[in-house]
């Protein structure tokens, strides 16, 4: 059945069946993984004839609906760590500041976007391949028994030493509230500077850097996320009014449910699987992000605002 | 409503062309999907009709992609693309589409078309590859339905007095712009204009999503904690329908 939309700020119609499809589709993913689904779900909306402006800003609006739904239900499965996101938030706030900063200077350098691009691919790639060899270093290892004591590593050993420890229960860790203070800055910058909700960066600095297990990392993350998206959505309408409502709503009429089930699935993953899936993600989005930059383009000309 | 337009300086004789649209005024509401114009008229009896669309024209700054270091595509720099019509379309019966295959130099003399229009555009900055460019604007415009040149069925009818009726179709896409569009007719004969009339027509929001344009563009900051409120909602609403009903820990 074709049934279509008009889309009053895109400028376009659509078939409500696809977005809302799309939107079921991104919303498991984001309640699987505890990720925005931005940079699937933008380049799709591009392709189905929305103005890339308008595809970010309004797929924004569709993650808050999202998050929203998959935090509830990671919430009740006792996966969010309130303690841990509200800290990270605050870094985030004050990193997402630095970061606009940092943009404006970059944007008067010139050139800004492809240097972007490059540091985005070279991330994805990194995190990516670290995330994947060591879960399956880790899914491998489980396979033997282990006698050994672990070691303490140096990292652990620094982090231990710095002050205002305190106790992080749904995590089950103890940590210096300094952590994810600094940690959610830097993300918050990297955030600001690439344009994207984090969620591909603040997961692997979660379980590596402050060694949450997998599935608090992803019901936090979806907390963290939540606010996030819920800022940008507020300003991109506010400052640019490239919010449309129609599409977000077409959207999260899906992904609120999507991320339901997707919630419930990743309960029945182990963490480590959860982390060798994710890294997959990853690697595939980067890939693809090549593939972008070596390929010829379908026209030379584009639209100002394109990612 | 009776125009006389001249073509290069050329005077016709005066056999009036008369044109009709229905709808004149295309409204944009929460179902559009893109719509059909019936048009409608006279034409001297030994001419064939052509029907340009044109929107208003408008400087259009587009960026340009290029390689770096032979291998890695980017956005090389802006190129402006002065005066280009948010719309154009052509259509024109089967007889014509054989008349400008067989006749491509008459046809370009017309000036009208997608060809005569790129020729037409003003691009800067002007690195000499305006040729290029303007076929790639054209490829853009024309991937968005913006731009087209059609063979369509027109349906002639005899009315006397050394005139015929034409009547045909025009679409009309989703992705049209609102705004006032000029339709043109063309009474052609053998590669020469024999008379034109233009029509004006209107596209504008209506209902619900000329509220939901207003309302983003004018509270845009109401607008988006509306829109974030909505979504906190659904994402709630959604968790109660489909979630476990588990007590929370």
């Amino acid at each position: 059945m074709m049934l279509h939309l008009y889309l009053p700020i895109a400028g376009n119609s659509v078939n409500v069946f696809l977005v809302f499809g799309m939107g079921g589709i991104v919303g498991i993913l984001s309640g699987i993984f505890g990720v925005g689904g931005g940079f699937l779900m933008t380049p799709l909306l591009i392709m189905i004839g929305i103005p890339p402006t308008v595809a970010a800003a309004s797929d924004s609006n569709q993650i808050v609906g999202a998050s929203t739904s998959g935090t509830l239900a990671h919430y009740k499965m006792g996966n969010v760590d309130f303690k841990m996101g509200i800290l990270l938030l605050a870094g985030g706030v004050i990193g997402g500041t630095l970061g606009v900063q940092l943009i404006k200077i970059m944007r008067q350098m010139g050139n800004a976007d492809f240097l972007i691009k490059v540091t985005y691919v070279l991330m994805l790639g990194f995190v990516g391949t670290y995330m994947f060899l060591e879960s399956l270093q880790t899914l491998r290892k489980k396979e033997k028994s282990h006698a050994a004591p672990k070691k303490e590593s140096m990292y652990a050993a620094l982090v231990k030493r710095l002050p205002w420890q305190t106790r992080f229960d749904k995590s089950g860790i103890t940590l210096s509230i300094l952590m994810p203070l600094v940690l959610g800055s830097f993300v918050g910058v990297l955030a600001a500077i690439m344009g994207v909700g984090g969620g591909f960066i603040m997961v692997p600095v979660m379980v590596y850097l402050l060694r949450m297990p997998m599935h608090v990392v992803v019901g936090t993350s979806l907390f963290q996320i939540l606010f996030t998206c819920i800022d940008v959505t507020i300003m991109q309408s506010y400052s640019n009014h490239t919010v449309d409502f129609v599409l977000a709503v077409i959207l999260l009429l899906g992904s609120t449910i999507g991320a339901q089930f997707g919630a419930r699935l990743s309960k029945s993953l182990k963490g480590d699987q959860l982390k060798i899936l994710l890294a997959s993600i990853v690697l595939l989005v980067m890939v693809k992000m090549l593939v972008d930059l070596l390929l010829p383009p379908h026209t030379l000309l584009g639209y100002t605002g394109g990612h | 409503m009776v125009f006389m337009i001249s073509y290069t300086g050329a005077v016709y004789s005066s056999i009036p062309v008369t044109v009709n649209t229905d709808p004149d005024v295309v409204k944009i509401g929460t179902l559009f999907n893109g719509t059909q114009i019936s048009v409608s008229g006279t034409i001297p009896e030994d001419s064939e009709v052509i029907v340009q669309l044109t929107g208003k024209r408008e400087d259009l700054e587009l960026k340009q992609k290029g390689r770096i270091l032979g291998v890695l595509w980017m956005n090389l720099g802006s190129v402006t693309f002065r005066q280009v019509p948010t719309l154009y379309m052509l259509y024109y019966p089967e007889a014509v589409g054989k008349f400008a295959r067989s006749n491509p130099v008459k046809w370009q003399q017309l000036g009208i078309g997608l060809e005569s229009l790129k020729e037409q555009i003003e691009i800067t900055p002007d690195k000499g590859d305006k040729d290029k460019l303007g076929g790639e604007f054209l490829k853009l415009r024309e991937g968005e339905e913006l731009y087209a040149m059609r063979e369509a069925p027109v349906i002639y009818g005899k009315n006397g007095n050394g005139m015929r009726s034409f009547a045909t179709e025009v679409f009309i896409p989703a992705r049209v712009p609102s705004g006032t569009y000029q339709v043109k007719v063309l009474a052609v004969n053998n590669g020469n204009i024999a008379g034109a009339a233009t029509r004006e027509i209107r596209v504008e929001k209506v209902g619900a999503t000329a509220l939901l344009s207003s309302l983003s563009f004018n509270h845009g900051g109401l607008y988006g904690l509306l829109a974030v409120l909505i979504a906190i909602a659904a994402g709630l609403l959604m968790d109660f329908l489909f979630g476990e009903n588990k007590g929370a820990h």
